[in-house]
């Protein structure tokens, strides 16, 4: 049982996709996604009791690694793999055929079908212990994500989808070339074997290559600063639940990629700890800034992803238990909040579509301000709990301009917060407001804005802190 | 029922009694005679609670929410917070008749948002005074901000608009810019959030430059307390009906920033350590400046609510300054001062908020003639102006004796000179004011009474009086706060 359970988050949507294609119907393919969601959900929650055992490995057709293909599933990615799925879950939930409108004239189940196999590669990335299984995970989800994208409503999203798979291709050929160095720096594609190969590999260079390549491809698809151009027009030109999703977790999982095979396998150490730093500090407070200055709603809040998953990278920068605790609160805080923001404003698209919403939808603005309030950071939300723990562990390592630099941004955090907070609730209703979903659409929005309590309330998050830690080596 | 009530432990009522009530307005939206006995008998339940914690033993403390071990949620009862919390407690009912009265006179729209973000702002308050340790204390700070905020943005102009920016902005920027860090490295060096009698920092081993920029980090990060330059939030938020001026920006708010002054001072730092250190000498000087230059500001000010909020500011610099001179006559003057302040500068608001309604007049060079309409009003005008100068009958004459004495005790004899100075500035400002509306012209033959209405009058004439009765009545609250380690010798 225990051994399907490592697999089943993967696998489960990966099998289910198909099937709701052939199923053809709209009603039946979005109830399956949502049930193959839960299913997935409930199998990466089941398997996080386990967690302080150590490393499970689960070895497809019994080939042992490194000749097969493994799955390990430790610390790190275990935490993220729930945090992935919860998300997806939330986001299909909101997506039922009615939101959609129509927009694929009977073809809806495609849309939930790549939805799963988004899902499905995003798994795979944490799940998989083999590099070059990595990169066909990778281009699993980067290919459905193009497909998401180019469904939004807007004129122009199937351009900026084009835009994205121009550079998503590019990302990902620099993985696929910089796996390709390792191999042929090693002869091997075990994660676990390429992290005792790599330091003695007699081509130090053709590794070191491989590594900067992978790095590259990866920061590309986490938008980490300077490759952060792509997201702010995904986030506006996808379906509202597709941006939802991947404000959660998407850019997560990549971060998680540059983490576990830089840190990790790679153990690229002190220099690849600098470099991190650095592009996180410097992302933060670019996109803080971007944040402010923005005209459109959903690109404020992309800006703002940028800053907050700045946060991340520099977490664990630090290379300490601490800042590994702290990212792992921030990779669930972000998610909660970002992704509840989005599930919240729905088709919102432009500060005047927020105007006089407290008149028009008290729990609708109650959930995005309390929301809003986990963005800014504000005591006993999850939010709070992310940056105090950013902020001990960064004066714990001595490291002053990060603790500067996180203060700095969290003040421009006040503006673009306020600039959310101020038309919802001070300006008048306009006439021609979109129509928003029903009520039963508040649902994904509100479980996040109790998960957000949840998280800000409890030390869950943390707990995955010790263990994240073990994974990379930096705690007993 | 009272089997329930009695489920809930007695620490925890200032805070859910007011939460509760906003809840209720907000979801129940009761008629408006309904909602406002409601939030009346609220409040004077509230108020008796407090009284009470002054004759009996206080409850025991209160643990909410652990986070983790040595991070907490809890209340506890000291003789500093029991005075914040009284104050704010007593006024609040009071303010409730004056803001029914006020609301309904000036017609005001969306009244029952308006009285539920008053009742959590005052939850916030409560939670502030009660808190047991650095982090509620914060979460209370936060609270507060947010829950004022739909106040002073209320008539949703374009003013109310950039009003609320102002206030917002730096209100949540220094706290969390300032406020959040300083805590942080607070709880990283000691290893604990509680507050401590004499001081959490004290075995610290901080070196005095270290001690120096956490204690400025604190006092400028509680932009509540206004010390210049984090003072502009203040002003700006004069936009909001003037109940919200009179108890949040002229109580509630912003004695809940010199209360966290004195509090961090006293149970984080301990005057002992700060004093030994000489940490605080440099602030000495920026909180003498804040008083003398917001008092000339006070004076400049022709709109009379923004000459009573800089005024206020000055105020409030008088309880940092008595932070700063450590010694204990100067910390009891400080304390007593979120007494006397509270009761005269109440009292003016709701002296302007009458003249507002009844005349509609704003500026003070408008007032000349209006004494002899308005006698009662302009009266307690004057009656409380005594108190904020420091002049007997009002209960403001203690404040200033006891930090005359702390500042010749501390050896600080050009701080004399700034209380000296800044007494003359106060009574520049506030003087002309009755002065104008009695003696600017003559008597006229006939006049016509026209007061405000009773809802309004009551109340400020129950505040002038109170202010002249704590004159007289301060000996059970200097016994209470000499309790305290760092203020009793």
């Amino acid at each position: 049982m225990s051994e399907i359970l490592l697999i089943a988050p993967v696998l489960l949507p990966l099998l289910i996709a198909p099937l709701v294609v052939m199923l053809g119907s709209q009603r039946a393919g979005w109830l399956l996604a949502v049930l193959a969601a839960l299913v997935a959900t409930l199998a990466s929650a089941a398997l996080l009791p386990a967690l302080g055992e150590g490393p499970r490995s689960y070895h497809f057709g019994n080939w042992p690694p490194p000749f097969g293909i493994e799955y390990v599933l430790d610390g790190l990615n275990t935490p993220l793999l729930l945090l992935t799925n919860a998300s997806a879950l939330l986001a299909l939930i909101a997506a039922t055929p009615a939101t959609l409108a129509g927009r694929f004239a009977g073809r809806e189940p495609v849309f939930y079908a790549l939805f799963l196999l988004c899902l499905s590669g995003l798994s795979g990335i944490l799940a998989t212990g083999d590099a070059f299984n990595v990169f066909v995970f990778l281009e699993i989800s980067s290919l459905c994500t193009y497909g998401l994208v180019a469904a939004g409503p807007r004129p122009g999203s199937a351009l900026a989808a084009f835009q994205y798979l121009i550079l998503g291709t590019l990302g990902g050929s620099f993985v696929l070339l910089g796996v390709g160095f390792w191999l042929q720096a090693t002869g091997t594609l075990n994660m676990a074997d390429l992290a005792q190969r790599l330091p003695q590999s007699e081509y130090g260079e053709v590794a070191l290559a491989g590594s900067v390549l992978l790095l590259l491809g990866f920061a590309l698809k986490s938008a980490s600063f300077p490759l952060q151009q792509w997201l702010p027009a995904v986030y506006a030109a996808a379906p509202w639940p597709v941006t939802a999703f991947l404000a959660a977790c998407a850019t997560k999982v990549a971060i998680y990629a540059m983490v576990r095979l830089a840190l990790d396998v790679a153990a690229l150490g002190e220099a690849a700890r600098w470099l991190f730093g650095l592009i996180a500090l410097v992302g933060i407070v670019w996109g803080a800034l971007a944040a402010c200055v923005q005209r459109d709603l959903r690109r404020m809040l992309a800006w703002s992803s940028v800053s907050q998953l700045g946060y991340i990278l520099f977490a664990f920068s630090l290379g300490t238990a601490a800042g590994v605790t702290a990212a792992m609160i921030q990779f669930f805080s972000h998610g909660a909040i970002k992704g509840g923001l989005f599930l919240a404003l729905g088709p919102a698209r432009s500060f005047d579509d927020l105007a006089g919403l407290r008149e028009r939808e008290p729990w609708r603005c109650a959930m995005l301000t309390l929301l809003t309030m986990g963005l800014l950071g504000v005591p006993l939300t999850a939010g709070f709990a992310a940056k105090w723990a950013l902020l001990s562990a960064a004066a714990q390592a001595g490291h002053g301009i990060g603790l500067g630099v996180v203060i700095f941004s969290s003040l421009l955090a006040v503006v673009y917060c306020l600039r959310l907070l101020e038309p919802v609730w001070l300006r008048a209703p306009q006439r021609d407001a979109p129509q928003l979903p029903r009520h039963a659409m508040l649902l994904p929005p509100a479980l996040a804005t109790l998960a957000m309590f949840a998280l800000g309330l409890t030390p869950w998050a943390a707990s995955f802190g010790r263990p994240a830690a073990q994974a990379l080596g930096w705690a007993p | 029922m009272s089997a329930l009530l009695s489920t809930v432990p007695p620490l925890l009522w200032p805070v859910l009694a007011p939460a509760l009530l906003a809840l209720l307005i907000i979801l129940a939206r009761p008629a408006p005679n309904v909602r406002e006995g409601l939030a009346l008998a609220v409040g004077l339940a509230n108020a008796a609670l407090w009284l009470s914690w002054w004759l009996g033993a206080p409850p025991p403390p209160l643990l909410l929410h652990e986070f983790q071990p040595g991070l907490s949620l809890s209340l506890s009862l000291e003789p500093l917070g029991l005075l914040f919390g009284t104050v704010a407690a007593v006024l609040w009912p009071i303010t409730t008749v004056y803001a029914a009265g006020y609301m309904r006179a000036n017609s005001e729209e969306r009244q029952n948002a308006f009285f539920a973000a008053f009742a959590a702002s005052i939850a916030g308050a409560q939670l502030i005074a009660l808190a047991g340790d650095l982090l509620t204390l914060f979460v209370g700070y936060e609270w507060l901000t947010l829950a004022t905020w739909p106040l002073v943005t209320h008539k949703r102009n374009a003013d109310a608009l950039r009003g609320g920016r102002i206030y917002l902005g730096f209100l949540l920027a220094t706290s969390l810019g300032l406020l959040l860090p300083a805590i942080v490295i607070t709880v990283m060096v000691a290893g604990s959030a509680d507050f401590v009698a004499g001081g959490l920092l004290r075995g610290s081993g901080l070196s005095a430059t270290a001690l120096t920029l956490l204690f400025a980090a604190y006092l400028f990060g509680i932009g509540k307390a206004a010390l210049m330059p984090v003072h502009r939030w203040l002003p700006a938020a004069m936009v909001a009906p003037t109940p919200v001026s009179a108890l949040l920006h002229a109580v509630a708010v912003v004695k809940a920033g010199v209360f966290v002054v004195l509090k961090i001072t006293i149970y984080v730092f301990g005057p002992e350590l700060l004093s030994r250190t000489n940490a605080a000498q440099l602030l000495l000087w920026v909180a003498s400046a804040s008083l003398v230059l917001a008092s000339v500001q006070a004076w400049r000010a022709d709109h009379l609510k923004q000459r009573l909020a800089y005024s206020t500011i000055s105020q409030l610099a008088y309880v940092s300054l008595a932070a700063c001179l450590l010694v204990p006559g100067a910390l009891l003057g400080g304390a007593l001062q979120i007494l006397a302040h509270a009761f005269g500068k109440i009292t003016l608001f709701f002296c302007a908020g009458a003249i507002y309604t009844a005349a509609h007049k704003q500026q003070v060079s408008q007032l000349d003639g209006l004494g002899w309409a308005m006698p009662f009003t302009f009266g307690a005008f004057a009656v409380a102006s005594l108190s904020i100068i420091g002049l007997p009958p009002g209960a403001g004459a203690w404040v200033k004796w006891y930090l005359a004495l702390g500042s010749i005790d501390a050896g600080q004899w050009a701080v004399l000179g700034v209380l000296a100075a800044s007494t003359m500035l106060n009574i520049a400002y506030l003087l002309p004011i009755p002065l104008r509306g009695f003696f600017a012209v003559p008597r006229p033959a006939s006049v016509t009474r026209a007061e405000a209405p009773w809802a309004l009058l009551a109340p400020l004439l129950l505040t002038a009086a109170l202010s002249v009765v704590w004159f007289f009545a301060l000996g059970p609250v200097i016994d209470r706060l000499l309790l305290i380690e760092g203020v009793g010798r």
